[in-house]
């Protein structure tokens, strides 16, 4: 391992996201995400996490803006850029996989040529030779017959493979950033991880960095090198993944760890009890302004999954 | 012996897809084949199984939402169709259903009050001041406020949502909860809220559930017994020790080996238990290796018994 880590890809800093200029969303949120890093961010509903990602890539819609902070993409303020910019940049050098592909794919027009459009618009490449390369890349991804299957409409595929479509629509262009957002939540158990596993194999083989958004803790620990905790829109701390599991250090980190049902956990002849995340944090722990909680990063580890 | 609380007896249900072609043959879907099933008063049974397998319309047939297409099911050994059977609101009174998605359950315009208060009249048990009372007490037993009666569905977080949910179910003092997915759309920290007030008014009201999940450790910590079904059959079904302890069909240790757990991985300790021996020269079926086609007619199977109450499906 190498005494200095390498510049960040993308590096967050203090990002504040407001809803109709009246409501804080986001409190001020810093951190960076190293190449071919995969960094994951949990927290529950509402705590942010979401409208992170959507803020790296410049999807805020309205009532919700970006009132602070800065966001740095390799050695560029994204923020600075021109809305043509930042579209140049997204689906090139920085795509996202949504959690419900079903409604971010477009019902009529066949997956192929949906994939296809990645190379037209952001390579130039002819529809023909777009096609071909979109049938490429729906093998890269592991869908079987990716011939048929670019002639098929969204509809007519399983959860998983529309997963799979977006994964290689993503990553079409080798970006050097990928946003995740919950992208297994909506398939069954069987199914996500062999969708993991494909997330991890082609963004180790590429270099890809991945901001991972889950309230899953087992994606989570399945998937990343660093987490970041988010609660109440702030990030409440950072460590790398087994340090976090072994050490946590704020105490919703704590209770989130504690609430979790876990497999062989329960005992024979009791009744299975859960530890209630109140229980572990108190009130006054949450939702308040303080520093986030870090620890360096250690010798960087292979992604696991 | 008296007879179980409910018995599902050789259940299957069938739907008719569309003919692919003109004059093609009518497909049918087997969405369930045969299942039997029995739950004991105080019991919490659970089916588990990926989507499409069938432990959804299992859970509607004994609710009364699903006709079979054979098969019977039981309450304390009567049956729940056909001639002499419990009208509507009697079976109201036996099984109720808690949903995945409490807000898609509850109706927008209706204050919580009115739509827990709702059920009492429409079956005179109560009315007026009466109502308010056992509503308001309702509210209490699960963890709310007694004044959010007059509050409407949206004005609730998720996690107060499902509570009401619950409280809708209860209502009417039924036997049977039928829990669909109760806290797949819920956080982490919000489902073991939950899963503990379930547990809890089990133990306090005498409840016996059905469990429909997919999330396997959830079903660990709350289920008594658990059967897993794949493509519409149950292909394992045990005490939930036996089926968590001594996974033996190959699809119940698929689904346990599947289920990410962060401290199993980072540790590397990740094992899914050693399987039950089966007798010697039977096969599982059916085959997990490959897809079943859930219109072909299914290879002749039986449950066989592993271990005590333990029983898992091998091939003829």
């Amino acid at each position: 391992m190498s005494d200095h880590l390498p510049d960040p890809i993308l590096s967050v800093r203090d990002l504040r996201i407001c809803a109709a200029r009246q409501h804080q969303i986001l409190h001020g949120v810093s951190f960076d995400i190293l190449p071919g890093e995969t960094y994951g961010l949990v927290g529950e509903s509402g705590s942010g996490k979401s409208v992170t990602g959507l803020a790296v890539l410049g999807l805020l819609k309205r009532p919700l803006a970006v009132n602070g902070g800065a966001l740095y993409f390799k050695d560029r303020e994204l923020l600075k850029l021109s809305a043509r910019e930042r579209r140049r940049l997204r689906g090139d050098r920085m795509a996202m996989v949504f959690q419900e592909p079903m409604t971010a794919l477009n019902p009529l027009a066949t997956i192929g040529r949906q994939i296809a459009e990645m190379f037209v618009i952001h390579r130039g490449m002819g529809w023909t030779q777009a096609r071909a390369k979109a049938v490429e890349a729906l093998e890269n991804v592991r869908v079987p017959a990716p011939e048929e299957r670019a002639r098929a409409y969204p509809h007519q595929l399983s959860g998983g493979m529309r997963q799979r479509v977006m994964i290689a629509m993503a990553l079409a262009c080798r970006p050097d950033l990928l946003i995740a957002d919950e992208p297994t939540t909506a398939l069954d158990v069987t199914v996500q991880a062999g969708v993991l596993e494909l997330i991890a194999d082609l963004c180790r083989a590429e270099g890809t960095a991945v901001l991972l958004v889950s309230h899953d803790l087992g994606v989570i620990a399945n998937m990343c090198q660093r987490v970041g905790v988010m609660d109440r829109g702030r990030l409440v701390e950072e460590q790398d993944t087994r340090a976090l599991f072994e050490n946590p250090l704020h105490p919703y980190t704590r209770g989130l760890l504690a609430a979790r049902p876990r497999l062989g956990s329960r005992i024979a002849g009791q009744r299975g009890r859960l530890t209630e995340l109140d229980q572990v944090v108190t009130a006054s722990d949450r939702g308040r302004d303080a520093p986030t909680l870090v620890t360096p990063r250690g010798p960087r580890e292979e992604v696991t999954a | 012996m008296s007879a179980p609380l409910l018995e599902i007896r050789d259940l299957s249900v069938h739907f008719t897809l569309p003919r692919q072609t003109p004059f093609g043959p009518k497909r049918i879907l087997r969405a369930v084949q045969g299942v039997n099933l029995t739950l004991n008063e105080g019991e919490c049974l659970s089916i588990v199984g990926e989507s499409g397998c069938g432990k959804s319309t299992t859970a509607l047939t004994v609710m009364g939402l699903q006709e079979p297409t054979s098969g019977q099911v039981l309450y304390r050994g009567k049956p729940l169709a056909g001639p002499g059977a419990p009208g509507r609101k009697e079976r109201a009174r036996i099984a109720q259903m808690v949903f995945q998605d409490p807000y898609a359950s509850l109706n927008p315009r209706q204050t919580i009050g009115s739509t827990l208060a709702a059920q009492l009249a429409l079956h005179g048990i109560a009315r007026g001041s009466e109502a308010r009372d056992r509503v308001a007490d309702m509210l209490t037993r699960v963890g709310l406020q007694p004044d959010h009666a007059g509050r409407f569905p949206h004005e609730f977080s998720g996690g107060q949502r499902q509570r009401i949910g619950i409280a809708r179910a209860l209502m009417l003092d039924p036997q049977i909860l039928v829990l669909d997915e109760p806290v797949s759309a819920l956080d982490v920290s919000i489902q073991a809220q939950i899963i503990n007030l379930l547990m809890d008014l089990q133990e306090s009201m005498g409840l016996s559930y059905i469990m429909i999940s997919h999330d396997l450790s959830v079903v660990e910590h709350v289920s008594d017994r658990v059967a897993v079904m794949y493509f519409g059959r149950v292909v394992e079904e045990g005490g939930w020790q036996s089926v968590f302890q001594r996974p033996t069909h190959p699809y119940t240790r698929r689904l346990i080996g599947s289920v990410p757990d962060a401290e199993a991985i980072l540790t590397g300790a990740r094992r899914v238990p050693d399987p039950a021996p089966i007798p010697e020269g039977r096969r599982f079926s059916p085959d997990i290796s490959a897809r079943p086609d859930p219109s072909d007619m299914p290879e002749p199977s039986s449950l066989t018994e592993i271990g005590p109450g333990h029983r898992v499906r091998l091939a003829d």
